[in-house]
């Protein structure tokens, strides 16, 4: 993921941030969607949207299919859910009998001229 | 670049156990980060722990959780945790967001963690002698 926001101009900082929030969404699955020891599936799916400012903006969904378990959750989780906010412009999380999707939108940025290394 | 490789080890100075991490503190290397400072905070008889961090480049909440109880488990044992952080960008940024830069100190260098934190005398022969 760094090196795919890399490549489309993220400037250091805000990759950063993308980065942490999307670990921290996909964390969220590993812990809660599926009890101990199962396996289960979770898809990440982003896309660069253009805003009407002429900023670019990461649109980033997390969906898995498990049931969230509703007691039990970990101290550290609502730490977890204060990064993903304070890392983009929003959070939005829609639970369902399917699944949970996590709909983060970064905050826009202005695209760089793509550096050699990351 | 990236270094996705963790790496953990200890180091025994006359004023400190100085605990080295490099790479990234996920979901899964958190658990061996924790064990390590665990270890020596318990076992030390120095009463300064501190965090080598300069080299971490990624944290994550699970991270930040092993901060905050290091910092909780050495205060329990009358001792002081410090972290050095190279830069503002990926501990003192994440400890920020989640409201905790209280709770973990956090320092630029070596020379500044001892620099703000004069040991009593006495404590820095102790630290040597003991430690396994």
């Amino acid at each position: 993921l760094q090196c795919w926001l890399c490549e489309r101009g993220w400037p250091p900082d805000e990759r950063d941030d993308v980065v942490l929030a999307v670990d921290e969404a996909v964390t969220n699955v590993v812990d809660h969607a599926y009890p101990d020891g199962a396996s289960g599936s979770a898809s990440v799916i982003a896309r660069p949207v253009v805003t009407s400012e002429g900023r670019t903006q990461l649109i980033v969904m997390v969906t898995d299919h498990g049931m969230w378990h509703a007691v039990g959750v970990r101290p550290h989780r609502p730490v977890g859910l204060l990064l993903m906010r304070g890392c983009t412009q929003s959070v939005r999380i829609r639970r369902t009998l399917a699944g949970t999707t996590i709909m983060m939108a970064s905050r826009p940025i202005v695209p760089v001229p793509s550096e050699s290394t990351p | 670049v990236y270094e996705d490789d963790f790496t953990v080890t200890t180091r025994v100075d006359a004023e400190a156990v100085v605990v080295i991490a490099s790479g990234e503190i996920d979901l899964y290397t958190c658990a061996v980060l924790k064990s390590q400072l665990w270890r020596t905070i318990e076992d030390t008889t120095a009463n300064l722990v501190v965090l080598d961090a300069s080299k971490i480049v990624f944290i994550s909440s699970g991270g930040l959780a092993v901060l905050v109880t290091a910092a909780q488990l050495a205060e329990q044992c009358d001792k002081r945790f410090r972290v050095i952080t190279a830069d503002q960008r990926v501990i003192p940024r994440a400890l920020h967001i989640a409201g905790l830069d209280r709770v973990v100190t956090t320092c630029a260098t070596y020379a500044d963690v001892l620099s703000a934190e004069p040991l009593p005398t006495g404590a820095a022969h102790l630290a040597g002698a003991s430690w396994r």
